[in-house]
This record gives structure tokens, C-alpha cells and sequence, in this order.
């Protein structure tokens, strides 16, 4: 969650204002005229991508949490490294990594579409496309937070 | 009459709003033929841009019918609409180019999309259309933010000609541009008529541009189309905005010069 939180700010609002200016600049138009779908132009690219990339960045998070548990139970607990990654597994069920990898997929994509359907509705104006970033960046992370409540929901069943 | 027999857009009828349902068109009627060029001239607040976004189906009018090659924008066929969409170009008042491609990849752009041609075939064609608008193979390396005003619009030309199409669409093609560069867009504009004979719809403020490249002129005043004619007949006309339009000053200078 907090790595689909770090997009919704870093990549979210970046989509939000390369839509918003290409709407400025007539661009979305030019591609409508040209009888090209900006659903498949413009937007499945971007929900594609940030589905397929939130993964990673969620795999690379997973990793440094627990380096960093690693790094603060060595010199903190004097639990070694070795002690650290035998007890892993009893500790932490391996479903719980799945299960993150596949919420920030639904994260990536959910951040993607608020993204793009508040660029796609920025007004020919800099006031707008400011208004725009804003709303997306909060929409953005309110619907990753919501999201996230739905599926601690329907897995609370899932042992910890 | 049928797009394919006589005219390449139909209006009828059409009542466009804007806001919260401020009405801009009213009973609007025009016809244009598929071998003409017709400027489209107004005041102000007039609506011309809104009756070109209506005509390219980037706007759902309230109620009234736009055919455009016989196809009305919510033809359910998805196949006629891309169709006639592509038989039609648009030359945006600002370029409209894609900032983040290459001069090159702007214009092979829509070939790319429609398919079916390979990239040596692109390269030629894009090559040609460059040549059309009197740019040099080397410019095809440019990105947008490296080209001048005059540039950024022979570009858009070249990429609204890509696909060849029956019906050019113009938004006050040479707003921007200094007198000479104008000029020569103008002519540019008149030579690839004459080479391609399609069909041009032209909103311009420029009475230069209009006296040099128009057939017909129709007048968007009172929210509907008051005449659609040629210069001579429209510039006898006794309404206060031709009046203003063509009697002024700048009207009599152009129509010396023409």
C-alpha cells in the first residue's frame, strides 16, 4: 500500500499532467480526428503499465522491509542474519507476499485509471491542469486506501 | 444529395449549446462540395470553432444531422465513421503535434495506425509529404520544440496530408505566422489544392488568405449561417458584421490586393 501510495503521487499525478497538457496542446483531439481511439491509445497503455510495474516496486519494498528487520533484529535483538531467515517462514506465511503482489496490481491499475480520467478532463487552461494534478493525486490515494479496506475484508479470514 | 455525389459535409438543422445550455447555433444549415474551398468567417463568440469541433464529431450537437462523406458520427457502423475519419485532415490553429515524437514519426503517425503499409513504404511517404511542404528529409529528425511557428504548421500539414484526404479541415491557418511566412503558407496551401483537388474548410480571419484561397464564404452571425456564396455576392450583402468584415479598412486593402 505504501508503495501504490508513493505512485499515486510520483507516477499518478505524472499522468495526470502529460494527459492533461496534450489536452492543451489539442493533441487528444488530433488523435480523436484521426479516428484513433484514446481509450486504447492512451489510456490501457498507461493502466497496463503501472499494473505490471506496482508488482515490482511492491517485490523491491517487501525486500528492503525486511532487510531493514534483518539489519534492526541483528543489532538491536542479536538475532543473526542466518536466525533471521530460518524463522521467516514460521513467522510470516508466504501467501501474504502473493497477496500483496496481487493488490498492488489492482493498486496500479486503480491509480492508472484516476489518473487518466482526471487528465482526460482538464479543461484547455494551466488553471485546470493544476486543478486537475491536485485532484488526481488525492483521488488517487483515497481510492488505493479504500481499496485496500475492501481486501482486508475479504481476507480476514487469510491466517496471519 | 449523397456525400459521394456532391458534397463531402451536410448540416442540417443543427442547434449546438455551450455551458449550461447556452445556445450558440440555432437552425444551422451549410453544405460544402467536395471540390471547393470554403471559408467559414464570423465575429467573435460567433461559435466558428465549436461549429468545426461539431463537424470533426469532437462535439455531440443538441439536436439537428451532420454527414460527413454521407456518415453521421453516431453511425453505428464503427467501420464507416473510421472510414470517412479518414478521409478527412485537420491542420490545428496551434499544430497540434505530438511534442514527444520526431517531425518524422508525427507524420507517419496515422499511416502507422491505419496499417497495412511497411516501413520503407512509410519512410517514402513521409519523405514525399515533406517534400510537399517544402521541408528537407533532415528535418524529419527535429523534435516539435526545435521548429519555428512557420515550421510547426507546414508539419501539421504534412501530417494532415498523410493519408491523402478528400477534405481538409483549416483553423485559421496562418494565425501566427509574420506577413511573408503567411504568404508563403498561402500558396503552399493553393498548390497542393491544385495537385489533390480536396475539398477545404477554412476558418480564417485573414482577408488575405481568404481573397487568395476561397470559392465560396459562409457568414456564422445570429447563430445560424446568414449566406453562403461567392465573395462577390456575400460582400454585397447588407448585414452590419459583412459590412464591418469586408467594408472596413483592411477589407478594401485585401480586395486591391487580390
Amino acid at each position: 500500500m505504501l508503495a501504490s501510495i508513493i505512485s499515486a503521487g510520483r507516477s499518478g499525478s505524472s499522468i495526470t499532467a502529460q494527459l492533461g497538457v496534450m489536452r492543451v496542446t489539442e493533441e487528444v483531439e488530433a488523435l480523436s480526428v484521426m479516428g484513433i481511439s484514446v481509450t486504447s491509445r492512451l489510456v490501457l497503455p498507461k493502466v497496463l503499465a503501472l499494473a505490471l510495474a506496482l508488482p515490482l516496486v511492491a517485490f523491491c519494498t517487501d525486500i528492503a522491509a525486511l532487510a531493514g528487520g534483518m539489519l534492526v533484529s541483528r543489532f538491536t535483538l542479536g538475532i543473526t542474519p542466518e536466525a533471521f531467515l530460518a524463522a521467516l517462514p514460521d513467522a510470516v506465511d508466504v501467501i501474504h507476499f502473493w497477496i500483496g503482489i496481487g493488490k498492488s496490481i489492482v493498486f496500479g491499475a486503480a491509480v492508472a485509471f484516476v489518473a487518466c480520467h482526471y487528465g482526460l478532463r482538464v479543461l484547455p487552461n494551466t488553471d485546470s491542469l493544476a486543478v486537475g494534478v491536485t485532484r488526481s493525486v488525492v483521488a488517487s490515494i483515497t481510492s488505493v486506501i479504500i481499496l485496500d479496506a475492501i481486501f482486508a475484508i475479504m481476507l480476514r479470514n487469510v491466517p496471519a | 444529395m449523397t456525400a459521394d455525389g456532391a458534397y463531402v459535409i451536410e448540416i442540417e438543422g443543427l442547434v449546438n449549446t455551450v455551458g449550461s445550455g447556452v445556445v450558440l447555433h440555432r437552425d444551422l444549415n451549410l453544405q460544402v462540395r467536395r471540390d471547393e474551398v470554403l471559408s467559414l468567417v464570423g465575429g467573435s463568440g460567433s461559435g466558428k470553432t465549436q461549429l468545426i469541433r461539431v463537424i470533426l464529431g469532437l462535439k455531440r450537437p443538441k439536436a439537428g444531422r451532420v454527414l460527413v462523406f454521407g456518415v453521421s458520427w453516431d453511425d453505428p457502423s464503427a467501420k464507416k465513421v473510421r472510414d470517412a475519419r479518414r478521409r478527412m485532415g485537420m491542420l490545428f490553429q496551434n499544430g497540434a503535434l505530438y511534442s514527444a515524437l520526431t517531425v518524422f514519426d508525427n507524420i507517419a503517425f496515422p499511416l502507422r495506425e491505419r496499417g497495412g503499409v511497411s516501413e520503407d513504404e512509410i519512410r517514402a511517404i513521409v519523405n514525399t509529404k515533406l517534400a510537399q511542404v517544402e521541408l528537407e528529409p533532415r528535418h524529419g529528425r527535429l523534435l516539435p520544440a526545435n521548429l519555428s511557428g512557420g515550421m510547426v504548421k507546414r508539419v501539421s500539414l504534412a501530417r494532415a496530408l498523410a493519408l491523402s484526404p478528400d477534405l481538409l479541415i483549416l483553423d485559421e491557418p496562418t494565425a501566427g505566422l509574420d506577413p511573408d511566412r503567411s504568404e508563403s503558407f498561402v500558396r503552399l496551401i493553393k498548390r497542393l489544392r491544385e495537385d489533390h483537388r480536396f475539398a477545404v474548410v477554412m476558418v480564417t480571419h485573414d482577408l488575405d488568405t481568404l481573397f487568395e484561397l476561397t470559392d465560396r464564404v459562409a457568414v456564422l452571425a445570429d447563430q445560424h449561417i446568414i449566406a453562403c456564396d461567392t465573395l462577390d455576392v456575400v460582400r454585397g450583402m447588407d448585414h452590419r458584421f459583412v459590412q464591418n468584415f469586408f467594408g472596413g479598412e483592411r477589407g478594401r486593402r485585401a480586395l486591391e490586393q487580390a
